[in-house]
C-alpha cells in the first residue's frame, strides 16, 4: 500500500486531476483521509476518477445517490474536506446547504463532503455531470459555502479596523499601540480573505462562461 | 389561450422515452448510449438528478419492487406521456422549418444529414 500527502487549493478539480494522473502512474485509490490517500498498485490507466461534492446533501439524500451509483456500477468513496463550517462540539451549523440539510452531524454529513467516484476506463471522459445547467449549478453549491466563510472573515477584518479609526477619548500613543499588536492578526485574515476572494473569482468566471455557453446549446 | 409548451431539455426527452418501459437508472444510461450510437452519455449526476425531478414532477413513477430487490425501476405516467408526444410535435416542427429554408437555398438536406 502507497500512502501518500496532499493538500489542494481546490479540493474538487484539483483532486480530480490528481487521481487520474495517479492512475496513469498505475495506483489505485483504496482509501482517502483529510490529507492522506491510500493506493495500491494496478495496471496504468485502468480506472478513472471523477469528484462530487455532496455536502450539500442530507445523509439520506447521499445515501439514496450513493445507491444509485452502485447501480451504474460505479465505487464510491466518502472523503472529508471540511471547506466552509462553523463547528460547536460534533454539531455544524452549513448556511449554504441544502433546506433540511443545514445542520450536519458526525454522524451525518460531517467528514462526508466529497465524493470520489471510480469506474473502470471505457476510453470515454468521465463526468458526473453532463449538461450545461448541471454543471452551473454543481459549481454554484461549490462556490456557496466560499460567499458564507468570506462573510465571516470580512465581517471579522471589519471589526478589526473599526478599532483604527481614531475616537477623540483615544491618545494616539494608545491607538498605535493597538495597532501594533493586532497587525499581524489582520494581515493574517487579510490574506485568508483575499485567498478566498481569488477562488469565489474562479468559480463566478467559470459559471459565467458555462452560462454563455448554455444560451447557444445543452 | 394556450398553454405556452415548455421545450424539455434532451435530457429528459431521452430519460422519458427509456422510461416508457419499466426501466432502471442503468438501463436508462445503455438505452441512450445505444439509440444515440454513443453521441449522449449521461454522467451519473445528471442522471440522478434528471430521474429525482422527473419523479417529483410525477412524469414518472416507481415501479412496485420484488422483495431483495436494490435498484428502483420507473416507468412514464400518463403525464409524462403526453409531454414527450408535445415535445414531438415541437421538433417535428422546428425540423420541418429547417427543411423548408434549407430547400429554399438549393440545398438538399437528406444528404447532408
Amino acid at each position: 500500500m502507497i500512502k501518500k500527502f496532499k493538500l489542494f487549493m481546490n479540493p474538487v478539480s484539483d483532486l480530480e486531476k490528481w487521481l487520474n494522473k495517479m492512475s496513469n502512474e498505475g495506483c489505485r485509490l483504496i482509501k482517502a483521509g483529510k490529507v492522506f490517500y491510500y493506493f495500491e498498485e494496478c495496471k496504468r490507466n485502468k480506472y478513472v476518477y471523477a469528484v462530487d461534492y455532496v455536502a450539500n446533501k442530507s445523509y439520506d439524500e447521499l445515501s439514496e445517490y450513493q445507491g444509485f451509483l452502485e447501480e451504474l456500477n460505479i465505487r464510491h468513496m466518502e472523503k472529508p474536506a471540511n471547506l466552509g463550517k462553523l463547528s460547536i462540539g460534533n454539531v455544524r451549523w452549513r448556511p449554504y446547504a441544502d433546506k433540511g440539510a443545514r445542520i450536519a452531524t458526525s454522524s451525518g454529513m460531517i467528514n462526508r463532503e466529497l465524493l470520489i467516484l471510480e469506474k473502470e476506463n471505457d476510453g470515454k471522459a468521465f463526468n458526473i455531470y453532463t449538461n450545461e445547467e448541471d454543471k452551473i449549478n454543481a459549481l454554484k453549491t461549490m462556490r456557496k459555502p466560499i460567499i458564507v466563510i468570506m462573510a465571516f472573515i470580512g465581517l471579522m477584518l471589519l471589526t478589526n479596523i473599526v478599532d483604527f479609526i481614531p475616537i477623540h477619548r483615544w491618545s494616539f500613543l494608545e491607538i498605535n499601540l493597538l495597532a501594533q499588536r493586532r497587525m499581524p492578526m489582520l494581515i493574517v485574515i487579510g490574506i485568508v480573505e483575499v485567498l478566498l476572494l481569488i477562488n469565489f473569482i474562479r468559480f463566478t468566471l467559470a459559471i459565467n462562461q458555462l452560462k454563455r455557453e448554455a444560451d447557444i446549446h445543452e | 389561450m394556450i398553454k405556452k409548451q415548455e421545450p424539455l431539455t434532451e435530457t429528459a426527452y431521452l430519460i422519458l422515452l427509456a422510461m416508457l418501459k419499466p426501466n432502471h437508472g442503468y438501463g436508462v444510461m445503455k438505452f441512450v448510449e445505444e439509440k444515440t450510437k454513443g453521441r449522449v452519455v449521461f454522467g451519473p449526476g445528471t442522471l440522478y438528478g434528471a430521474i429525482n425531478n422527473l419523479h417529483k414532477k410525477g412524469w414518472i413513477e416507481p415501479c412496485p419492487t420484488k422483495p431483495g430487490e436494490r435498484k428502483i425501476e420507473y416507468i412514464i405516467t400518463d403525464e409524462g406521456l403526453k409531454r414527450v408526444k408535445e415535445e414531438l410535435r415541437r421538433l417535428k416542427e422546428i425540423y420541418e422549418i429547417g427543411v423548408e429554408i434549407l430547400k429554399g437555398r438549393g440545398e438538399n438536406h437528406d444528404k447532408e444529414i
